[in-house]
């Protein structure tokens, strides 16, 4: 019964009232249900209706002025660009088509491959007849196809045959950039160069890297230095430029070199980076250190004179002049006259300990910072003697790399400040660390200009630039003995001096002398000119204004007297 | 009253309906019509890298050098023809002009410029000049004129 009572409650009817009423009742009972739904609804369509009215009036009363896009896509390369300094494309990647077969499709493995033969020739037949019989699903036939082949590939309608969409590496500029970018290997991994140590970076492709050095810079070397090299029948030559206040490398050349595309095909020898991973007993460039660091330290001011009057004995060694002077000299003419005896002296004074601690500001003693993987170490004597403190002073008996020397050389000249070689675009001048003051490095300016108006390296000399150097010619080791008539010929200088901006190197390496040079091929004669010819290039490049109208007064500001007048009348 | 309102409902419904499959069948027109647009210009950029790249080969500096070499007579510029803007004397103006007496500008006649050392007057010059030099204009410095 209960259960009864409940149906009818349930359905909003009450049996116990006689039936108008209970009709009436239920009309009243259905009319409420609906109304109360209605309103139900009524509440649902407003809560929307609010919620709307919120998320598009009230939240963004606009339409946003710029979409968000969340699936456009960039076109995103393998491994990002590499530019120069001024953004130029050094290395890219651009998309090639490899040709691979589905050897399990491919029904007549030597009529396919005769086919194959007559559009690329240069695939071997055997192996192609072997690869397209071997059953399996994917072998590569040939990468990198050139869009005209692929064409013929797809003209011989080959079942089987598929392209496969890949990146290539390729360097508009060619040989230019050779040992600075390096190269990749076919499968897009960088192993030499920029290539290598970048690795990582470059493939992450976050934007393009920009390197320090600039292409027209490096044209010019580059020219400059290979009909060097031409003229003087060099095996090979260097050069470098660099930016003395931020250490950037500028422009980085190794001769001969190589074509990154197909860097296997010529000899191990181009590969061969000689500016980073070469390292050279440098000669008489290294007099300038000396000289700087015996003024540094105080153990000799410009006007002591040293006795070379006569070849020095030191143990079983003799130390000659290669011009000999036979007299006291003053500093100066040590330099100028590249006296090897003279700066044995001067180095005697300062001795051991204090050539170590300068080399080792000067970076000397340690591998170079530049972010490249072909960097040599230095060969240092051990144990360092006091006949290895001798010929270290004019640049025998230590060996380091012609990036090294740069660098060494941008310390002296920017005002004794030691900047870590770099390859990459930097923003204003890096951290530094002080090796000489800026007194010595004022003095060492004008001794370096004073070698090329007085001393061996006058036919570097540009009128308007005010190039100061020095030469350094050291004969070539082979297995640890010193060959003759085999020479490393090297000019260095910085420019302009009076305001050192840059600093140039040429190396050549094994020049023969010519009937202009008289058949010299020491650095005066050879090198010398060449970085002339650089600088004539590149000055006007990097802004630098030629001075003529204040020529005499900087002229007499960089003047250095030989010897003291005093000194003069007091000798002779 | 109630087939009004109910007609009105009904055609809203109908309205509501079929306003809602239009504007579901734009999205998907536009979103087609986005895609297409969004692949065309993963087309173009390609194009452009590929364009640069060539840019910069035919850029290559050693290029530029042997076709100016072909088509072009110059040669290296030389330090000595490098001049600064502070080297062009400013008082050119005043030495080609002054005023006559009615205040106007008059020129000298174009006279070669003195060679060094050379500081004698041009006396064809000073023929042209109507009238004495005036005050305005301080007369020309070609020396040897007073």
């Amino acid at each position: 019964m209960n259960l009864l009572r409940f149906s009818y409650w349930l359905r909003g009817d009450r049996p116990e009232l006689g039936p108008e009423q209970r009709e009436k009742h239920a009309l009243e009972t259905a009319r409420n249900r609906i109304f109360i739904t209605g309103i139900m609804f009524g509440i649902g369509f407003l809560w929307i209706a609010g919620g709307l009215f919120n998320a598009t009036v009230l939240k963004q009363g606009n339409e946003p002025d710029l979409t968000a896009g969340t699936d456009s896509k960039e076109l995103k390369t393998e491994r990002a660009d590499i530019v120069d300094r001024n953004g130029i494309l050094l290395a890219t990647d651009l998309p090639t088509s490899s040709l691979y077969a589905d050897a399990r499709v491919i029904k007549d493995p030597v009529g396919a491959a005769d086919h194959l033969l007559t559009v690329l020739p240069g695939l071997d037949r055997d192996t192609l007849i072997r690869h397209l019989g071997s059953q399996k699903a994917f072998v590569w036939l040939r990468r990198n196809l050139t869009p005209d082949q692929q064409y013929k590939v797809n003209a011989l309608g080959i079942p089987g045959l598929n392209f496969q969409r890949e990146e290539r590496r390729v360097y508009p500029q060619g040989r230019l950039f050779a040992h600075v970018l390096g190269f990749t290997d076919i499968d897009n991994n960088g192993i030499a160069g920029a290539e290598r140590e970048f690795d990582n970076d470059l493939r992450s492709n976050s934007g393009p890297l920009r390197l320090s050095l600039d292409i027209r810079v490096q044209h010019a070397l580059r020219a400059e230095v290979s009909s060097a090299m031409e003229t003087y029948s060099a095996a090979g030559a260097t050069g470098l430029v660099m930016d003395i206040y931020t250490g950037e490398v500028m422009g980085m050349v190794s001769l001969p070199d190589f074509d990154p595309h197909r860097p296997g095909q010529g000899p191990a020898d181009a590969r061969f980076n000689r500016a980073t991973l070469g390292v050279y007993e440098q000669g008489s460039v290294f007099k300038l250190f000396n000289a700087a660091i015996a003024l540094d330290t105080g153990t000799s001011t410009l006007y002591s004179t040293y006795d070379a009057t006569k070849p020095m004995r030191v143990a079983r060694f003799t130390i000659h002049d290669f011009h000999g002077e036979n007299r006291w000299l003053t500093v100066p003419e040590i330099l100028a006259y590249s006296s090897n005896i003279g700066s044995a002296r001067m180095a005697m004074d300062f001795g051991i300990e204090t050539q170590k601690k300068y080399l080792k500001d000067f970076g000397f003693l340690d591998p170079s910072d530049v972010e490249l993987p072909e960097v040599a170490s230095p060969l240092l004597p051990n144990p360092w003697r006091e006949i290895n403190l001798m010929t270290i002073s004019y640049g025998h008996g230590i060996a380091v790399t012609p990036l090294q020397l740069v660098n060494g050389i941008s310390t002296i000249s920017n005002g004794g400040i030691r900047r870590p070689s770099t390859i990459l675009k930097q923003d204003g001048a890096p951290a530094g660390v002080r090796v000489i003051s800026k007194k010595t490095s004022d003095d060492m300016r004008r001794l370096m200009r004073l070698v090329v108006t007085e001393g061996s390296g006058k036919k570097a000399d540009v009128p308007g630039y005010f190039l100061g150097g020095k030469t350094g010619t050291a004969d070539k080791l082979v297995n640890g003995r010193y060959v003759k008539n085999a020479r490393m010929s090297t000019f260095v200088a910085a420019f302009p001096m009076q305001d050192p901006r840059y600093v140039v190197l040429v190396t050549l390496d094994g020049p023969q002398g010519t009937k202009e040079t008289y058949g010299y091929a020491t650095a005066g004669w050879v090198a010398a000119p060449a970085v002339g010819k650089v600088v004539t290039r590149i000055a006007p490049l990097l802004g630098i204004e030629p001075a003529y109208a204040k020529a005499p007064e900087i002229e007499q500001a960089l003047r250095l007297d030989l010897r003291k007048e005093e000194r003069k009348l007091a000798s002779f | 009253m109630t087939k009004i309102v109910t007609g009105f409902w009904f055609l809203m419904t109908v309205l509501i309906g079929v306003g809602t499959y239009w504007v579901s069948h734009e999205v998907e027109r536009l979103e087609r019509r986005y895609a297409a647009i969004q692949s065309d210009i993963l087309d173009e950029q390609e194009s452009i890298h590929v364009f640069q790249a060539e840019w910069s080969y035919l850029n290559a500096p050693g290029r530029i050098e042997k076709l100016a070499r072909e088509y072009l007579k110059l040669d290296q510029i030389q330090p000595l023809q490098m001049a600064s803007i502070d080297t062009i004397p400013t008082d050119t103006d005043a030495k080609r002009y002054r005023l006559d007496k009615f205040g106007e500008a008059v020129a000298y006649m174009p006279a070669p410029r003195d060679r060094p050392g050379e500081s004698a007057y041009d006396e064809a010059s000073e023929n042209m000049i109507i009238d004495g030099p005036s005050v305005g204009i301080p007369a020309p410095e070609t020396g040897g004129q007073q």
